[in-house]
């Protein structure tokens, strides 16, 4: 049986690497609360990390547009976009492959990509919690930006299937859990740069209080109306918590409107986290 | 959705030489992708204003206005830094 060491959610912005600026102490106050994640991964030394995020069409294209995505195979590339840097990273491919099959067995209709392409959905929380890139990897899609969207109860599911697999991992694999997305934001609209903090403050409420029932009751709609289009990628934060339930600690939140962005860093499920 | 604008988008994003073949002939470009002339004219002035007004994907907007080197808020009228909060 492999364990849960420890499972975060984080926002996946590209800016909060490209706009990184030091000298400001609330991009600081980000950028600390990465860096004490990233501290405990090092000390964790997780077997395999799993990041549940979302599809900005930069991997995929409508000509076949997957709702959940399992990268196999045996790399993954990040792309380079939005200032984050380009990298190989290993796949976890023994962990990938038990997760499709698992979940095509169990009438979880996964797709899969081989050799996958990652942006900077994955590639900025991976740059900030592991820059080594050496710690082998399970992206997981969630179809977060192009409607119609999944209903989040599927999200919740899909978090289950990943608890049930890790269950049936070799004994003591150590597994990171990583959801990255949101929080509030508008992308690519005259809204651009709004934050809903009233949306993102009972959202984190939702997390501290490791209350699933809350999320799982939102309708993807009504998160787009309230709280923007990017909005809807708390779905992956939502995966990660149903795979690991429990109470959360937010690090740290910024309604950082130069990042566009609600940006927030929890460890989720954090009774079971060191 | 507009599927016909969102191809146009990312035939400009992704096929070497289009959106320099568009902006040297653009009826012709905009008759290849199968849009009007506007979309085609609004997509290579990177006013994304009128792109999201026509249903544009707002990813490929971001994308086109990386592309273009476009602050997309600023473009869209949010000074950078200063949006909005609900």
């Amino acid at each position: 049986m492999g364990v849960v060491v420890a499972a975060y959610g984080v926002s996946h912005t590209a800016m909060i690497i490209r706009k990184f600026r030091p000298e400001d102490a609330v991009h600081r106050t980000v950028h600390e609360a990465f860096a004490k994640l990233r501290a405990e991964v090092a000390s964790l030394s997780p077997d395999v990390i799993v990041v549940v995020s979302s599809e900005h069409l930069n991997s995929f294209r409508f000509d076949c547009f997957p709702q959940m995505c399992v990268g196999i195979g045996n790399t993954c590339t990040g792309l380079g976009d939005g200032g984050v840097a380009a990298a190989k990273i290993p796949l976890a491919s023994d962990f990938a492959g038990m997760l499709l099959e698992e979940g095509v067995g169990a009438g979880f209709d996964l797709a899969f990509s081989v050799d996958p392409q990652l942006d900077h959905a994955f590639m900025t929380p991976l740059t900030l919690l592991r820059p080594e890139m050496d710690l082998p990897v399970v992206p997981v899609w969630q179809n977060a930006s192009t409607e119609p969207l999944p209903p989040l109860w599927r999200a919740a599911q899909l978090g289950r299937l990943l608890a049930a697999v890790i269950a049936q991992r070799p004994k003591d694999e150590r597994v990171l859990l990583v959801g990255a997305g949101g929080l509030s934001h508008w992308v690519g609209t005259p809204q651009m740069g709004a934050i809903n903090v009233h949306f993102d403050t009972t959202f984190l409420n939702a997390v501290r209080g490791g209350d699933l029932e809350t999320i799982v009751a939102m309708k993807s709609d009504d998160i787009r109306d309230e709280a923007g289009n990017g909005a809807p990628e708390i779905r992956n934060w939502l995966t990660v918590m149903a795979a690991h339930p429990g109470r959360g600690e937010v690090l740290t939140y910024e309604p950082m409107r130069e990042w566009a962005t609600g940006i927030a860093v929890a460890r989720l499920g954090s009774e079971g986290n060191p | 959705m507009n599927v016909e604008l969102d191809t146009l988008l990312q035939r400009l994003l992704r096929e070497a030489g289009f959106l320099e073949k568009s902006r040297a002939r653009p009826q012709a470009s905009a008759e290849l992708a199968g849009v009007p002339l506007s979309d085609l004219t609004a997509a290579i002035e990177g006013d994304l204003v009128a792109l999201h007004e026509r249903g544009g994907h707002p990813l490929l907007i971001m994308q086109l206005a990386g592309a273009l080197g476009i602050d997309p808020m600023g473009r869209f009228g949010a000074p950078s830094g200063e949006g909005p909060t609900p």
